[in-house]
């Protein structure tokens, strides 16, 4: 009995990926895959993904947020700058954030490298304003600027 | 062994190997064979958040499989009303709770005369329905009059009562062969269990001696 191979109804499996990270987003919305109206019934779908940039930045900001003990299975990740909301806004408490921030990245997050950080207060309006310059070696070494805002209602990011 | 039934490499009971960290390491591994996602390897990641509910939520009910299936045999039940139900399958019916030793505390009614009491072993109380008995004899000693009960603190920290109540067996008399057994009959028509109190087992020698050739025979504890 004859064979016949009709090589356009292939569907060729994803082998370059258009990303480097790529991390779940908490919306938990679908995404769908692009497939050929013949494989139509084959269409996978799936969670959206924050992808590079977004999903480092999600890293970021559960690194800020989350005060060690809070992450079940690893009890010592997170920065806990929740310890300085009793304390004076002064520079010192500053230079305290910063080498906390400094040290936190190091360890949890290797994959970006911060090109300066620093860290502004703001004694009128209770709060220190955070400005780090980043860059991430294995996407193209891509900079970006991220500013947030520690303040005595928590850790948000301005940009 | 069991064999695999999927295709996840692995045996249909390994589950039961798992606890939360090693269950996030396959979880990860798992995660790094496919391209879609990269970040379960950083632990700030939002996917790594949701590995770790997973893996400690599947841990916990792990744990609560665990227990629950042993309380379902007798040799590894621990809690008293599993055991219970458990023994009364073979038609075996538990007393219910029997305490070890009774604490209390004792209060002496004004009424009573100021002097020292002697409540003797064996002695017993039946609390709704529950007898507690000495084992040793019991003294206390009324000190003031008047008004109002006296507590009665060194007779409550020195003594303890004993769920359940005594009965002295009847004495029995040696034949005189050398290691002569004596076999106990004992009676439990109530099904309760029955403690021999082997601190309180009198053995008595009788001996004799002579004095001017005239036998003079006494007994001995």
């Amino acid at each position: 009995m004859a064979n016949i191979k009709v090589n356009t109804l292939y569907q060729r499996p994803i082998t370059n990926r258009k990303f480097t990270f790529s991390d779940i987003k908490l919306d938990l919305t679908f995404n769908y895959t692009v497939n050929n109206e013949l494989l139509k019934n084959k269409e996978i779908k799936d969670a959206v993904n924050s992808l590079d940039y977004d999903a480092i930045k999600n890293s970021i900001v559960s690194l800020f947020t989350t005060i060690p003990g809070q992450k079940l299975l690893n009890p010592y990740f997170g920065l806990n700058l929740a310890k300085y909301l009793f304390e004076p806004v002064n520079e010192d408490i500053a230079a305290n954030i910063a080498n906390d921030i400094t040290h936190g990245i190091t360890t949890y997050e290797p994959r970006i490298i911060v090109n300066a950080l620093n860290v502004g207060y703001s004694t009128e309006k209770q709060e220190y304003v955070i400005t780090m310059n980043i860059s991430v070696p294995r996407i193209n070494n891509l900079a970006f600027q991220l500013v947030g805002t520690l303040s005595n209602s928590g850790f948000f990011l301005n940009n | 062994m069991a064999t695999s039934d999927n295709n996840f490499n692995l045996n249909i009971d390994d589950y039961a190997a798992f606890d939360a960290l090693s269950l996030k390491n396959l979880i990860i591994k798992r995660l790094n064979s496919n391209p879609v996602f990269t970040d379960q390897n950083f632990e700030g990641s939002n996917i790594s958040a949701i590995i770790d509910i997973i893996a400690y939520a599947y841990s916990v009910l792990l744990f609560y499989l665990n227990q629950t299936a042993a309380e379902s045999t007798f040799s590894t039940a621990t809690i008293y009303e599993n055991i219970n139900k458990i023994v009364k399958l073979i038609g075996y019916s538990p007393i219910g709770y029997q305490t070890a030793i009774l604490p209390f505390k004792a209060y002496a009614n004004p009424q009573l005369p100021i002097e020292t009491y002697t409540i003797p072993r064996y002695s017993y109380f039946t609390v709704n329905g529950v007898v507690y008995s000495f084992n040793t004899d019991a003294t206390f000693t009324k000190t003031t009059s008047g008004a109002g009960s006296e507590y009665l603190s060194d007779f409550s920290d020195q003594n303890v009562l004993y769920q359940g109540s005594y009965a002295e067996y009847p004495s029995y008399f040696a034949t005189g062969e050398p290691f002569e057994t004596l076999t106990m009959t004992l009676v439990d028509p109530k099904n309760n269990n029955i403690i021999i109190d082997h601190f309180n087992i009198d053995v008595y020698v009788k001996s004799t001696s002579y004095i001017d050739s005239v036998p003079i025979s006494k007994w001995e504890k």
